[in-house]
């Protein structure tokens, strides 16, 4: 013993002996922690931003060289008024035969515009009034266009029956036609005059019908006139089908772009800003506090079925966990005394999903969507609540973590909504979602649900109006 | 360990709280945490390397070995009691003795005596009024001008509390070996004293 104090000064020595910290100290270690334990980097992260970023790209450039807002569908109006622009254009005012038509053209412009009464040209001397030929394929209006007073009565005259066609005309602005030659293409219509009077010799000219809404008039001076034809008053059996036959190409035809009006599917792209109620839970029965959930987004539609969202969301979730729904990533202290975890944390969400749109009318439409988020946990604030035996029900210590834990992709979202139109180009919508974690989130990895109702309204870009 | 040592003789930088996060975060190879905890204890684990070294170099080169050591087996710490602070230290320390062996038995110029002779060394005891004008940087600067041997072999038994059959498993030797070093080591510390207090000590020494 007797070197006890000796050795009690020498311990004494090591105890208060406390070098100084040195800076460069640390680089040292630094380098050694980067040879022997070197940070993991995430490149799952990196990857993923790349992805993202090129997905985006992509739907720009697509986006820009299509433009999709710039495409005109065609629509019945527009249809039928180029028809009949084409038909201006192709016929001169004065309804004479174009000489340079094509057979393709005519028959094309015959089909289209209903029969136009013309003078025909033919050998026979045949008094304009007593001569009457139809053009069996533009029949009735330009023959029931015919007017006359009642005194005009057409009596059936010497014609050549081999080529042309007979019509009986009983009274004034009535005529009726009977088909006996088919190979008679022209004819005269003219407004007869009265029947007891002579009639000047015309020779009746023959021209094929170009003009659908004139008509050559007669009067009783012999004085042919070009006038709008009228409305046909009434029209006979036959007439009536040679309509339906004469029309049905041109009926087809409207059908046929009416149908495509119809299936021309409108994509487009829209920016959302949303909000609403939002609330956690862990499990089935415990529930957090009801936070508010806002963003901003943006979506493309898909011929009017579907559609891809994303944006950018932040809320704040607040509940509380037990010990066994939370797994620290360090020792809790004094475990067996641990209440509970009170959480309040500050999110920021990414989410990308797809919906389905249906029950679609001009003004509404419904949707189901599906998608999953990233969160960015912003903030983290966690009081451990502990309670000894005997003792109240105390917070024993806080702990706060910021911007540390980001977990992509790791919850799914489902919902389904309304959506309203207001205007032509604002929408309402109203969404009711369910937010159900793949895997633990945050600090104590816990698996939090979430739920709520997202009321959007949504503008669309690039959205012409129609006049 | 002798539990007969004051870990509590400077303030802690970290509270418990701190300490428990730091040493959760460097399970995870955290960086920043890391740093902390290195920070916070750089003073009491190096006032432990460098009493077994007699340069800077060797004694940075001991400390950081034995906080790479500490950084790989973090994941695996457990807190042996309610303290959580004073488990750590103590954890720490032990790491750190360890690799000061080890930092010694790798750099082992200075062959340690394997047997005692027969020759029994009386040491006189020191004057008390000597031993209270010692100061603790002089007592320290003595030790590390101790021969490594002689100076791993007494910071064991006198500072760090090992048994002369824990100190002989640890280096490899005999417990006699281990016996005979630590009174070598009196001797020659004393001497060293004697240097720096010539007048005093010279009446005291062996």
């Amino acid at each position: 013993m007797q070197f006890e104090d000796f050795d009690k000064k020498v311990r004494q020595a090591a105890d208060q002996h406390h070098p100084n910290y040195d800076e460069k100290a640390w680089a040292k270690m630094e380098r050694l922690l980067d040879r022997h334990l070197p940070r993991k980097k995430d490149r799952r992260r990196i990857i993923l931003f790349f992805l993202l970023g090129f997905l985006l790209l992509g739907g720009g450039v697509w986006i820009a060289v299509n433009k999709p807002w710039q495409k005109n569908e065609p629509t019945l109006s527009t249809l039928v008024n180029s028809s009949a622009n084409q038909k201006k254009q192709a016929e001169p005012a004065d309804g004479s035969k174009k000489q340079d038509a094509s057979p393709a053209d005519q028959q094309k412009d015959k089909q289209l515009q209903p029969p136009q009464p013309v003078v025909t040209n033919d050998n026979t001397d045949v008094p304009a009034t007593e001569n009457k030929l139809i053009d069996k394929k533009q029949n009735n209006n330009s023959v029931a266009d015919l007017k006359s007073n009642k005194q005009d009565k057409i009596q059936p005259s010497s014609i050549d029956k081999d080529n042309q066609v007979m019509i009986d005309v009983t009274d004034a602005g009535k005529a009726k036609t009977k088909k006996k030659n088919d190979s008679e293409q022209d004819v005269a219509v003219n407004t007869p005059p009265a029947i007891n009077q002579s009639l000047p010799d015309q020779p009746v000219k023959k021209e094929t019908v170009q003009e659908k809404k004139y008509e050559t008039i007669q009067n009783k001076l012999g004085e042919s006139k070009v006038v709008e034809k009228s409305e046909p008053e009434k029209k006979t059996d036959i007439e009536k089908k040679n309509d339906n036959v004469a029309d049905q190409p041109k009926i087809k035809e409207i059908k046929t772009a009416t149908k495509k009006a119809g299936n021309k599917k409108k994509s487009s792209l829209f920016l959302s800003a949303s909000a609403g109620p939002d609330i956690s839970s862990i499990g089935a029965d415990r529930f957090g506090k009801v936070k508010l959930l806002g963003g901003a987004g943006l979506g493309y539609t898909f011929n009017d079925r579907w559609t891809v969202r994303t944006g950018f969301y932040t809320s704040s979730k607040v509940y509380t966990a037990m010990p066994k729904d939370y797994k620290s990533p360090v020792p809790i202290p004094n475990p067996m005394y641990l209440s509970r975890i009170d959480a309040d944390c500050r999110i920021y969400e990414v989410p990308l999903s797809l919906s389905y749109n249906f029950g679609r009318t001009e003004k509404r439409n419904m949707f189901v969507s599906a998608g999953i988020s990233s969160y960015f946990m912003k903030k983290e604030k966690y009081v451990y609540m502990y309670q000894y035996p005997g003792g109240p029900l105390y917070p024993y210590y806080e702990h706060e973590v910021k911007d540390e834990n980001k977990h992509y992709f790791s919850v799914v979202t489902l919902s389904g909504g309304y959506q309203r139109k207001i205007s032509k180009r604002i929408s309402l919508a109203a969404e009711p979602y369910v937010k159900l974690p793949l895997s633990g989130v945050g600090y104590g990895k816990i698996k939090l649900n979430s739920a709520g109702i997202l009321v959007s309204a949504n503008i669309s870009l690039f959205e012409k109006d129609n006049k | 360990m002798d539990s007969r040592y004051n870990t509590e003789t400077r303030p802690n930088l970290l509270s418990a709280e701190e300490l428990t996060y730091h040493v959760g975060a460097c399970a995870l190879n955290k960086r920043e945490s890391q740093k902390v905890i290195y920070n916070s204890f750089y003073g009491y684990a190096m006032a432990i390397c460098d009493r077994y070294t007699n340069n800077q170099e060797d004694a940075l080169e001991i400390l950081n070995d034995g906080f790479l050591k500490i950084f790989k087996e973090i994941h695996h710490y457990q807190p042996a009691y309610a303290d959580v602070v004073s488990s750590f230290k103590g954890w720490l320390r032990k790491i750190m003795v360890y690799t000061a062996i080890d930092h010694f038995r790798k750099n082992q110029k200075h062959k340690v005596v394997t047997e005692l002779d027969s020759i029994v060394y009386q040491v006189e005891a020191v004057n008390e009024d000597a031993i209270d004008k010692l100061s603790h940087e002089e007592i320290i600067r003595a030790i590390q001008e101790l021969s490594p041997g002689y100076r791993t072999v007494f910071n064991l038994f006198i500072i760090d509390g090992l048994s002369h059959e824990e100190i002989s498993n640890k280096l490899g030797i005999s417990t006699g070996t281990s016996k005979s070093n630590l009174s070598k080591a009196r001797r020659q510390l004393q001497k060293i004293l004697f240097r720096y207090h010539q007048p005093e000590v010279a009446k005291n020494a062996i």
